[in-house]
């Protein structure tokens, strides 16, 4: 019988061994894990429990009313349009963000003193607190802010900025494109920076333009560093709150609400906690969707610097 | 009930972790020192109540109590409103806290219709759940007032304020005439406090329940609110409020309305205490909103000012019922409360100028059955969650240029979708 034992299971090392082996990292990685489901997924799972509930965060006498939370929030005229401006504000925001951000990147990804300033400059807004922000551009675009003022000094009338529906719902997606562009421009410096210098030599030997280069050197190499920065803004956008608070309350007539202003005035203003877990728990679930979704799709660029 | 409470507070937290990928910390507090009665008291801690206002007005109770030691909860910038749902499922609730009861609210608080202090305060009966009442309070903030510029209405011809809502249009076009901005308003939460102004004295007078009314499907918000959506439209299509008021912030509105750049501001009596204390102001007077022609007895928005209940969890109810006791009816205490908020209560004065006097002889001459609600409402007239927010995007939607027509639909299908 020995004969016949295949010789991986002839090398198999004892349990024992194995187990000694495994024990680092059982131990050093075990807190972490202990951490992450204390902290996140058993949350997470007392949120969607809560969500079937009608908790109004006084009483502790709350009953379970199954799925009416859920109806509730696609049936909710407030909470879908949130739900509708919070998608044109990630799906514009991500483009922009990373579309200024590749640009800038590609424009002052050279030595110089002065691109290193401008890095600073252009990264500056991203580190300043999203309420500060919003707090700045709403008064600049105020009826009577710098910005009507400015345009008052070349002749033009006072715009809207932020008390017609349209324009403000474009003051705050510049607005967030304005703060956030400078952390997709560092995350796409940081990938350019990585090109191998060798590359471009060689297609410049080949007789490349400065934009083939770009198209079909850096664009590529950079494929990997495209998808975290889609992923990170993607899911950075759709929990905007703060800027909106500051910028424009939600409003004019409430045109500018996003889903994390809806569930926290649902929440804690409007005292419907268990409205306001289900409401996060869809959010949740339409982030890790989109998330993993833009990761998949982006897989096949990413191949392509693998191979 | 514990895993109720374990569910609770780990899922307050979730829902703001998931919401803003947050943190949050709790702070406890130490116990009671021996031999005395610790009585906690959450309450709103503002420019104006700051803790020092709030440790020296419990002064003479704790001199005249001294087995009681009043101990000031600061809820800190998240508001007693977000503090007390932490608070309660934390175990850690105060023995007072200083906010309107809810119905949501009413099972943790003790019933205070023993009390006579209670059941006779101000606005204890439109405060009252289910025949019980939950709070005492301390006076008046009342809600359904037009502030005006003397000088203005001087300049526009009118001598005598409007006492219905015909006048009040007539006034603002004169006032327009004139060359003033007839109506200051602004965004955030104040857009629909002129709407309100505009529209409750005359729909709550004719129907006292409308509230109940509307909650049980009698009337609809395009039926009952209709004429002054557009009487409102109609207002902004004239120019007499500025389609720009949304980009105004409230403290701006208030400036501009006291250093005299406006002609009428909608507001809450607390704006007397700003006026009171502003220096170089405009000459400044006060009319209750006026309501349609045939309205004997428009109501009067109002809130409770001061508003003190007593939690079911509380160990000392006694002691703290002694204390809301001294704040509620002490003549001290009640009129210092009432002058840093400008609140007001008849037989309850404070030295105060021409405009407070004006507000105060407003509530003398004020039947209790008149004052209501606005915005979502309290006690038993309340309306569903959410209405204040709607109600202010609505005006805000007006203001902006969509018709009456629009925004009445608009309320007419959120008062569908809140019915299920």
């Amino acid at each position: 019988m020995a004969a016949t034992l295949s010789p991986a299971t002839a090398r198999r090392r004892p349990a024992a061994r194995v187990w000694r082996d495994r024990l680092p990292g059982i131990v050093m990685g075990g807190p972490a894990v202990l951490v992450f489901l204390a902290m996140f997924i058993v949350p997470m799972f007392l949120a969607f429990v809560l969500s079937l509930t009608d908790w109004n965060g006084y009483s502790l006498n709350f009953t379970f009313i199954g799925f009416d939370n859920y109806a509730e929030a696609f049936r909710n005229p407030r909470t879908v349009d949130a739900a509708i401006f919070t998608a044109v504000v990630a799906f514009c925001g991500t483009v922009l963000c990373n579309g200024v951000g590749l640009f800038i990147a590609a424009l002052i990804a050279g030595n110089s003193r002065a691109n290193t300033l401008l890095r600073t400059i252009f990264f500056y807004p991203y580190i300043i607190s999203a309420l500060i922000i919003g707090f700045l551009w709403s008064a600049m675009l105020s009826p009577e802010g710098a910005v009507n003022g400015l345009l008052g000094h070349v002749g033009l009338g006072p715009v809207p900025f932020l008390t017609e529906v349209g324009f403000a719902k474009a003051s705050v997606i510049l607005t967030i494109v304005w703060s956030h562009f400078g952390f997709n421009m560092i995350l796409f410096l940081a990938g350019i920076k990585s090109v191998p210098a060798e590359y471009f030599e060689a297609a410049t030997v080949d007789g490349a333009s400065k934009w083939q280069q770009f198209r079909n050197v850096t664009l590529p190499l950079i494929a990997p560093v495209f998808t975290v920065n889609l992923v990170l803004t993607l899911v950075g956008l759709l929990k905007v709150y703060d800027i909106v608070l500051a910028l424009t309350d939600g409003g004019p007539a409430g045109s500018t609400q996003t889903i994390v202003y809806q569930v926290l005035r649902d929440s804690f203003a409007n005292s419907e906690l268990g409205f306001g877990a289900a409401q996060s728990v869809i959010l949740l679930l339409v982030t890790a969707v989109l998330g993993l979704a833009v990761t998949f799709a982006r897989r096949g660029a990413e191949k392509k610097v693998a191979d | 009930m514990i895993k109720h409470r374990t569910l609770a507070s780990v899922g307050t937290l979730t829902v703001a972790a998931l919401a803003l990928t947050g943190c949050a910390g709790s702070d406890d507090d130490g116990g009671g020192s021996g031999g005395t009665t610790e009585v906690s008291m959450l309450v709103n801690v503002t420019p104006n109540l700051t803790e020092e206002f709030w440790n020296e007005l419990v002064k003479p109770f704790e001199d005249a109590n001294p087995d009681i030691d009043v101990v000031i909860q600061n809820p800190g910038a998240e508001g007693v409103a977000a503090a007390l749902p932490r608070l309660l499922t934390a175990g850690d609730a105060p023995d007072i806290v200083e906010q309107a009861p809810t119905v949501e609210m009413a099972p943790e608080l003790v019933d205070l219709s023993q009390y006579d202090w209670a059941k006779n305060g101000p606005l204890a009966d439109q405060y009252s759940i289910d025949g019980k009442y939950y709070m005492a309070g301390i006076g008046f903030q009342l809600q359904s007032l037009w502030f005006y510029n003397k000088t203005a209405f001087e300049e526009a011809g009118i001598s005598e304020v409007p006492t219905t809502v015909d006048e009040l249009t007539a006034a603002l076009g004169k006032l327009k005439d004139a060359g003033w901005t007839p109506i200051q308003t602004g965004g955030d939460w104040m857009s629909s406090h002129s709407l309100q102004a505009l529209a409750l004295p005359s729909i709550v007078g004719e129907d006292p329940d409308w509230f109940a009314h509307m909650n049980a499907g009698d009337t609809t918000f395009s039926d009952s609110y209709g004429d002054f959506t557009a009487t409102y439209a109609d207002w902004v299509a004239k120019g007499y409020v500025p389609k720009d008021a949304l980009g105004i912030k409230y403290p701006d509105a208030e400036q501009a309305f006291l250093s005299g750049k406006s002609a009428i501001y909608p507001m809450g009596s607390w704006f007397a205490g700003t006026e009171a204390k502003a220096e170089d102001k405009a000459e400044i007077g006060v009319f209750r909103a006026p309501a349609v022609d045939g309205v004997d007895s428009p109501a009067m928005g109002a809130n409770i000012a001061s508003p003190y209940s007593i939690l079911k969890a509380s160990e000392n109810q006694d002691a703290a019922a002694k204390l809301v006791e001294f704040l509620v009816t002490d003549q001290k205490a009640v009129a210092s409360q009432l002058e840093v908020d400008g609140n007001f209560r008849d037989g309850y004065e404070y030295d105060m100028d021409d405009l407070g006097k004006e507000l105060l002889q407003i509530v003398a001459d004020t039947p209790a059955e008149s004052y209501t609600p606005t915005g979502q409402g309290y006690g038993e007239r309340t309306l569903p969650t959410g209405y204040s927010d709607e109600i202010n995007a609505q005006t805000q939607a007006l203001i902006g240029g969509t018709s009456a027509d629009k925004v009445d639909a608009a309320m007419d299908d959120w008062f569908a979708s809140t019915a299920g």
